[in-house]
């Protein structure tokens, strides 16, 4: 017996990209699960997604895909303590490639995780800037994000005393 | 003759006087346009493309990777390691200075950082 066919659902990017998509790999994201949930008879017309264009769609959708079945995350109270502290940087194989790619799809990416609530991604966004950041000093890490030091000299002196509580121990 | 010498000389030190209070008027004055301009020059940075809370949750896991370490919780090592992301921008810092979780884990520290981390906690509360 032939296994019941996947609903497809399309969507439409704010560069008119459309998509069709299996509705189990759309519904990774919460924004799109509700919006589907919301809808009570089938439609035709394109999901519109104004904060993501094509090509971020497109990296979305190879995540949302690989990652297919996987238990959703329950529902996001603000992070307690223990939770905080549990975090790590730790970032599976498949998703440490997934992400290989240049500064601004990273970003892209991570935008488009919190617009369209895939906690997730989001995560692996996040702990991959933490990555790049972690061990850095501040000049260094300006260099990275093309940041200039914009500190007036009373922040700078506070900095200085800052920099010897570390250095006090 | 000498008394003319005198009074110009007493003459020209008030007006040195205000000359350098012009100055460093104006030096103070440049310096704080120099760090606007700088600081509306970094809104152009890719991170400045994220939202608050977002650079939030940055910053709390790099702090959560330095304490993976196996260092204590903001031992000196420890707080090297994630205190420079409170020292890259005035953004940043005023996210990170406003992230009351940052500053809730109050260790071995010297009175005037724990003094600190008790205001930046803002009534969070405490892991001593």
């Amino acid at each position: 017996m032939a296994a019941p066919a996947t609903q497809q659902i399309k969507i439409r990017c704010n560069d008119e990209k459309e998509f069709t998509v299996d509705r189990d790999v759309l519904e990774r994201s919460v924004l799109i699960k509700n919006m589907l949930e919301d809808v009570t008879e089938q439609q035709d017309a394109p999901i519109p997604l104004p904060n993501v264009s094509g090509p971020v769609m497109a990296k979305v959708l190879e995540y949302c895909t690989h990652h297919r079945g996987e238990p959703l995350p329950s529902a996001d109270t603000e992070q307690s303590q223990d939770e905080t502290r549990k975090r790590t940087t730790d970032i599976s194989e498949w998703d440490q490639k997934f992400i290989t790619v240049d500064q601004e799809m990273l970003f892209e990416i991570i935008l488009a995780a919190n617009y369209l609530d895939i906690k997730s991604l989001l995560d692996v966004g996040c702990k991959t800037v933490a990555n790049m950041i972690k061990g850095k000093t501040p000049e260094e890490i300006r260099k990275l994000f093309n940041i200039v030091n914009d500190f007036t000299p009373e922040e700078e002196a506070q900095i200085k005393k800052e920099n010897e509580w570390a250095e006090d121990r | 003759m000498h008394q003319f010498a005198f009074t110009s000389f007493t003459h020209s030190l008030e007006d040195k006087e205000i000359a350098i209070q012009r100055l460093d008027d104006e030096i103070q004055s440049l310096t704080a346009r120099l760090c606007f301009l700088k600081s509306e020059r970094n809104t152009f940075a890719i991170t400045s493309t994220l939202p608050d809370e977002i650079l939030t949750k940055i910053f709390a896991t790099i702090q959560a990777a330095c304490r993976n370490r196996g260092f204590d919780w903001n031992s000196s090592s420890t707080l090297q390691a994630w205190l420079p992301i409170t020292h890259v921008s005035r953004h940043w810092r005023k996210v990170a200075l406003q992230s009351s979780q940052l500053w809730c884990q109050i260790d071995a520290l010297p009175e005037p950082a724990i003094r600190e981390f008790l205001v930046r906690s803002a009534g969070r509360r405490l892991s001593v």
